[in-house]
């Protein structure tokens, strides 16, 4: 099969012929794409299925990094719902550099399956035989320690143990009764070197951040259950990985992703924002609009949600205090940390929740209400967003390249986050 | 979940006639309340027929919607003409009553600013979801990509192709009287390319909240599209009468009657060019052209019977 032969990626086919270069998709999308054609054959998905929460789209393309924009452009042309996902754009040079770094990492067959517009998929035997019996299998990098230690990009080996935990928690998405990962090896790796490993992610704020974006996507996805991932958490907090986070590993637990700076910092620095369902959503929300409201400079106030709503959506949650830091200026923009990392400035903010009640798999939306911000007119602008449910959690993905830094404010935006869903009468 | 309160269904506007009533349905993010004061428009220049504003579930798919306003065109409306005037997605909820059946007393649909002939890009379905709106003040009502309503939005030609087969139910020379069905499109442009500077429509104001919101990157999109549009839709993609080869939707069906009045036609009046897909909604020549073309037995006379559309652009039969 070809990529264009993945119904919801069959515009890069046209992407690709009119660039006239080859597109291959790889990571975690071509991952979760080749599990849903093995494990569920026939199935119906869309590319909000394919790219959940804080994941994004991996493609190479077989060019220079001058033709990045001009593939993003053709392919939010030509892919219906573009906007609302992150692609990251890979060129030659970059795909050769991470070749390299895949050499030396932990190798997880099912993540290195690729999809192309030009030829027939490379899925190695170990990746097949994981797509046919469900397993997750992964297999550590002798000479990891060495690489690391040469002059690389901070890394620790246990980020590729993490890696394949997110890869299970894509499996059972897939098919909830695979078998997923070894436990034992996953377990004795853990017992051996975490501890080294978690020590040093305490160290660097780079590491701890990755830890973060890794660790918060599987919570996201699967919650926190897991022999594997329930021992890796109880590590992480009596190392003091956890509390430098401020994350309470509790089940109920609002988790918050979003871009990591070089400097470790994360663009919504709250990873546990408060997050109100049912009855305390309500009332959350009177506040919130009516603060946003007053500052627009009317004198009209509401009572109920359903005063500020469209009829046809109803409300689901309100975290009503969400920061969103300033873009760095330009001269502090830094360069891709590693050669996976888009060269490009999609950027999206990801939040999950437990959730109450009935909620719509495929009717998550949110608006981002800005605070303080005077009006002399009353419209709403949105913002794409996109939700999705997988198990007892919600979550919901808020893209940012819309979202000014505020030219003539020095400080962060302060925004209420208000989480709405198609009825379902 | 905050319990519902929903307010779907008919509403009147203006009580008429028993034997004809006009319903204007209101487009995608929006409610029936956003397409009440042009309706109040259309009863200042339409005497007789009953005037009613209709709303829907714009997440719902638009083969569900259609099939819920029949039925309740049917109930709610026993006897009479009916006309449908649709604004934006509504313009296709109305194609779709009109053709749950063919024997369906639905004369005339009007359809306004709405994709009639293609799906919508992910450019246009980013500046859909973008735009601001104004019904209530503070309504929120971003777009949810995902749901029925919008995903069908982006295939909307393979429903029609679908309708028209299932009206044609294997008769290949299935035809529809156009005497009893006819359809008219009307533009709403917003963005065009040949203006110098780029400039946002009349309903594009910034807010504040807005100035939270940098528009560049919006601006960028739209300037990408390859021709002149309102923000969400080509003219092109209004258009019911381009000629491109292949009868491919229900409209297609309806052929001249007796009377040999022409049932497809493309509507234009200089207004159009000077809004926005929302601000169109506030364009009493817009109102009055829809009026006329409601009232006029055969468009081709529409002109002459009235002297302040002598400027319209009335397509096929008109250049």
């Amino acid at each position: 099969m070809r990529l264009q032969g993945i119904r919801p990626l069959r515009g890069l086919g046209k992407v690709a012929r009119e660039l006239g270069t080859p597109l291959t998709l790889i990571g975690g999308t071509a991952s979760r794409a080749a599990m849903r054609l093995a494990r569920r054959p026939g199935g119906r998905f869309d590319l909000f299925d394919l790219v959940p929460f804080s994941s994004d789209i991996d493609l190479e393309y077989d060019d220079g990094p001058e033709r990045g924009p001009e593939v993003l452009q053709a392919i939010h042309e030509r892919v219906p719902f573009a906007s609302w996902f992150r692609w990251s754009l890979i060129d030659r040079e970059r795909a050769a550099k991470a070749a390299a770094q895949r050499e030396m990492s932990t190798v997880v067959p099912l993540r290195r399956i690729r999809f192309s517009t030009h030829c027939p998929p490379e899925i190695s035997p170990e990746a097949l035989s994981d797509l046919e019996t469900g397993r997750v299998s992964f297999r550590r990098h002798p000479r990891f320690e060495a690489f690391a230690h040469d002059g690389q990009a901070p890394d620790a080996e246990i980020f590729g143990l993490m890696m394949a935990l997110n890869v299970e928690a894509d499996m059972r998405a897939v098919d909830g009764a695979a078998p997923g990962l070894d436990e034992t090896d996953a377990l004795e790796w853990l017992q051996k070197d975490g501890w080294n490993d978690l020590v040093r992610i305490l160290g660097d704020p780079r590491l701890i951040g990755r830890f973060w974006t890794l660790f918060a996507t599987r919570w996201s996805l699967a919650g926190p259950e897991g022999p594997v991932f329930e021992t890796l958490t109880r590590m992480a907090k009596d190392v003091g990985v956890l509390g430098k986070l401020n994350f309470d590993p509790r089940s109920d637990a609002p988790i918050g992703l979003s871009k990591l700076s070089r400097a470790g910092l994360f663009r919504a620095p709250q990873l546990t924002p408060e997050v109100f369902t049912g009855p305390q959503a309500a009332s959350s929300f009177i506040g919130v609009m009516n603060d946003v409201i007053g500052a627009m400079g009317l004198t009209r106030r509401i009572k109920a949600p359903e005063e500020a709503i469209d009829p046809s959506l109803e409300l689901v949650a309100v975290a009503p205090w969400v920061t969103i830091e300033k873009l760095p200026k330009d001269g502090e923009v830094s360069k891709p940390v590693d050669a996976f990392e888009s060269g490009l400035d999609d950027e999206f903010i990801q939040l999950s929740w437990p959730h109450q009640g009935r909620i719509s798999k495929s009717g998550l939306t949110a608006q981002l209400l800005p605070y303080g911000q005077r009006s002399s007119s009353t419209s709403f602008s949105s913002v794409p967003a996109v939700g999705g449910v997988v198990g007892e959690r919600a979550w919901i993905r808020i893209r940012l390249d819309d979202l000014s830094d505020g030219q003539d404010s020095t400080g962060p935006t302060t925004a209420g986050l208000v989480i709405l869903q198609a009825r379902h009468d | 979940m905050i319990e519902p309160a929903p307010r779907h269904g008919l509403r009147e506007v203006r009580p008429g006639s028993d034997s004809h009533a006009v319903v204007v349905l209101h487009g995608i993010r929006q409610t029936a309340q956003d397409v009440r004061p042009f309706a109040e428009m259309m009863s200042d220049r339409l005497h007789g027929p009953r005037i009613l504003v209709y709303g829907y579930d714009h997440t719902h798919a638009l083969v569900r919607n259609g099939r819920v306003l029949h039925e309740r065109l049917e109930r709610e409306l026993p006897k009479g003409r009916i006309d449908l005037v649709g604004y934006s997605m509504g313009g296709l909820v109305a194609r779709l009553a009109a053709s749950e059946d063919a024997a369906s007393r639905i004369h005339t649909v009007v359809t306004l600013a709405t994709p009639n002939r293609g799906s919508l890009s992910n450019t246009e379905l980013t500046a859909l979801g973008q735009i601001g709106r104004q019904a209530f003040e503070t309504l929120l009502s971003p777009l949810i990509p995902r749901s029925e309503g919008v995903k069908d939005l982006t295939k909307a030609r393979e429903i029609m192709r679908r309708r028209r087969k299932r009206l044609m139910n294997g008769d290949r020379a299935f035809t529809l009287d156009g005497d009893k069905r006819r359809y008219v499109s009307i533009p709403a442009l917003w963005y065009s390319e040949d203006k110098a500077v780029f400039q946002f429509g009349p309903s594009l104001t910034m807010s504040g909240l807005m100035a939270a919101f940098k528009l560049a990157a919006l601006k960028v999109k739209l300037e990408a599209m390859k021709k002149s549009h309102d923000g969400i839709v080509t003219e092109n993609s209004n258009n019911l009468t381009l000629a491109d080869g292949n009868d491919w939707a229900e409209f297609h069906l309806t052929k001249p009657g007796a009377s040999k009045a022409p049932p497809l036609c493309h509507a234009v009046i200089d207004d159009c060019d000077q809004h926005d897909h929302m601000s169109v909604l506030r364009e009493e020549a817009v109102a009055e052209l829809v009026c006329a073309l409601i009232d006029t037995a055969d468009w081709r006379n529409l002109k002459t019977d009235r002297p302040g559309l002598v400027n319209a652009r009335l397509h096929p039969f008109d250049i």
